[in-house]
């Protein structure tokens, strides 16, 4: 590997390094991009055209093991909402943090939902004295927001609840059957359930082909319709002739110079464990909500004993964990519910908190139709079919095609005791401490997980389910795919650890480009969108520093 | 002894260790297609050309393997005039009328190994109503790089 010195580093090739990288090679700068995992090659990695794909993952075994969590005991007062849907009943709640590794990280296996965050989000303090405030105002990041729309060619039909300019790049994909049920359901309810906004292909756009729904997008997009950023953004930067991309190698350390700045990474190659040590004049961190406070924690140094950018101890603090309900539900006729995009519609209209009715936050609702993990026969056979012999069948020949998901998703409101912190005694394989995660959900979290579930069984009553087989929620199941917070942003340093544009209050060239920096969680919308905008903003700042000679 | 008593005890041992041999795949034969008509009828398969077993066996763990081992030892407790009575096995089965705790999980686990095997194949997609692999093929397709 090269160790010629760089103008920016950028740490994980995921939703947020990705765009970043774009931004700035396209401008000109010489970028190292590294990834810790593999660069996938859809044509041999993935499986879906095999007899048994349903139990096949190309992710998991590149999934490294760098956190543990402290176990939480589960609330005798809320037992009632405990998940039904597995054969196991937990009696703790452990944190779990599902994610993909790889170029393209997380967007390998997101399901693709392109949200805006609506505008209240951004001033949650002030207008519901809740959560917080973020530095900047929805008008600060709206071009951020249709550029990366049109970078991914997103799919949607325009909301008023995330004001608009634009038409969206492309048209939105239509209702399921199941989903066109549902939506009647919700009529009668007097909920609107709207086409969700993807950012998966619904017309072919330069030489990729339009979605041809097969529902699997958490299991590798193999004929790439889904804009995961390995796909839709890295080959673009990879063509300026700007970009360095380098797979399956992982940053341990960031490097500071006497002065207390950034100047480079020590880094690990996974497959010869040699170390590398690249040298530039900026540094992003584009990791995660986990994996960058490990990070910066990790590089503490004579400078920063407690670690980098944390100088009032914020890094890693406010974590925001997936507050989340669902009812899975059988029709009384087949709808090919394994058919379609993941989750094809939303209920925007919980977006506002309304305290006075008792909904402290935003939260939204959506149908799945067959939901991940049961999409296929057998899957449905094994976790749903009960019985044995001739009852088993019939199940299986009747519902199999008829089950239906509909689910609700809340913030998290951010609270300084969930944070990300390194565990004294584990560490990885690189010899490098691991995450310790201590996520606590209190009562107005299950307050809110009732509410939800109690919607999604009304719904799905009024969409004509023929039985309500099960639930789940997040009260005793983590499944954190939105994990947030833990190296916010702010005005003041004693608060947050990054400005608006995610540069870290006291080292200047050291930025931060993911889900880190949010303050909250944008009222039960999905990150993603916000996290690449957010990039997009954050290396145009870094272009203007370099201008300016800061860098 | 003489040559020809010689050749009399060495045709007999020969014959003995082939009829053992051939009682042995008998047996075993016999013992799969025990499981493999268990399995069918787990799943409340008619169809009793369909081999499940074949392709489990070849996949599970030997500790995996031994518990069929289990679960035909108290097949045979069902055994009468020559057949097992499935029937009246999983009707104690479902009644929890059976004595050994441990067939419980076991044929859980049973289940789900055979549904994984069934309803990944042609058979089973049809019974489902499924048509199959999401993507046809990868070749089908072409992908922006």
């Amino acid at each position: 590997m090269s160790a010629d010195k760089h103008d920016v580093i950028i740490i994980g090739a995921g939703a947020g390094g990705s765009f970043a990288a774009l931004r700035l090679a396209k401008a000109g700068l010489k970028v190292l991009l590294i990834e810790r995992g593999p660069r996938f090659d859809p044509s041999k990695d993935y499986y879906l055209n095999e007899p048994e794909w349903e139990f096949k993952d190309p992710f998991e075994k590149h999934i490294p093991d760098t956190y543990v969590s402290v176990p939480k005991p589960l609330s005798s007062k809320f037992s009632h909402i405990k998940s039904t849907l597995f054969k196991n009943e937990f009696t703790s709640r452990e944190f779990s943090y599902e994610r993909a590794c790889g170029v393209g990280g997380s967007t390998l296996k997101y399901q693709a939902e392109a949200h805006r965050f609506p505008p209240q989000a951004f001033r949650m303090k002030s207008l519901f004295n809740v959560g917080a405030d973020w530095p900047i105002k929805y008008e600060d990041i709206a071009s951020y927001y249709e550029q990366a729309e049109q970078i991914l060619g997103v799919a949607g039909t325009k909301h008023d609840l995330f004001p608009k300019e634009t038409p969206y790049p492309n048209p939105p994909h239509p209702l399921s059957c199941a989903s066109q049920k549902v939506a009647a359901g919700c009529k009668k309810l007097g909920f609107n359930l709207v086409q969700n906004s993807l950012a998966i292909l619904s017309r072919p756009i330069e030489g990729r082909p339009a979605c041809v729904y097969c529902k699997l997008c958490s299991k590798g997009c193999m004929i790439g319709d889904k804009s995961s950023t390995d796909v839709a953004v890295l080959p673009y930067a990879e063509g300026t002739g700007n970009l360095n991309l380098i797979a399956d190698t992982a940053v341990i350390k960031i490097l500071i110079d006497k002065k207390g700045k950034a100047k480079g990474v020590l880094a690990v190659n996974m497959k010869d464990q040699k170390e590398y040590v690249f040298q530039s004049r900026a540094i992003v961190l584009a990791s995660g909500a986990i994996e960058t406070p490990r990070l910066l924690l990790n590089s503490r140094n004579k400078f920063y004993p407690d670690g980098l950018l944390n100088n009032n101890g914020i890094v890693g603090a406010y974590l925001m964990d997936n507050i989340f309900a669902a009812v899975l539900f059988l029709f009384s006729e087949k709808v090919h519910s394994y058919k379609g995009v993941p989750i094809d519609s939303r209920v925007w209209d919980f977006m506002v908190p309304k305290p006075a009715q008792g909904q402290d936050r935003g939260f939204s609702l959506g149908s799945a139709g067959a939901p991940d993990g049961l999409i296929g026969p057998a899957s449905f056979a094994m976790k749903i079919a009960d019985g044995y012999g001739r009852k088993h069948r019939e199940f299986v020949e009747k519902y199999y095609g008829a089950h239906s998901m509909v689910f609700g998703i809340a913030e998290h409101l951010p609270k300084k005791t969930n944070r990300v912190g390194i565990d004294k005694n584990e560490k990885d394989k690189l010899g490098m401490p691991k995450a310790r995660v201590d996520v606590t959900l209190d009562s107005s979290d299950h307050k809110i997980i009732e509410k939800m579930l109690t919607l999604c069984k009304d719904i799905a009553n009024a969409s004509g389910a023929e039985k309500i087989i099960s639930h789940y929620t997040t009260y005793d199941v983590s499944s954190a795919t939105h994990v947030s917070g833990t190296v916010r942003m702010g005005l003041k340093s004693r608060e947050s650890a990054v400005n608006s544009y995610g540069q870290g209050h006291s080292i200047k060239n050291l930025f931060v480009a993911d889900a880190s920096v949010l303050p909250t969680q944008g009222c039960g919308a999905s990150p993603s969108l916000t996290i690449q905008a957010l990039a997009l903003r954050t290396a145009d700042h870094i272009l203007s520093e370099f201008k300016k000679k800061n860098l | 002894m003489d040559r020809r008593t010689f050749l009399i005890f060495l045709a007999g041992g020969l014959l003995s260790g082939k009829a053992a041999f051939s009682h042995a795949d008998f047996a075993m034969e016999s013992e799969d297609r025990i499981i493999n008509r268990f399995l069918l009828h787990l799943l409340g398969i008619e169809d009793k050309d369909i081999d499940i077993y074949s392709r489990l066996k070849n996949r599970v763990s030997r500790g995996r393997g031994m518990q069929y081992k289990t679960i035909l030892r108290e097949l045979e407790l069902y055994r009468k005039d020559g057949d097992i009575d499935l029937n009246l096995f999983f009707s104690d089965l479902e009644a929890r009328r059976i004595k050994n705790p441990v067939i419980y999980p076991m044929v859980e686990s049973a289940k789900i190994d055979a549904a994984t095997v069934f309803y990944t194949s042609k058979d089973g997609w049809l019974l489902a109503g499924y048509d199959g692999p999401p993507l046809k093929g990868y070749q089908d397709y072409s992908v922006c790089r």
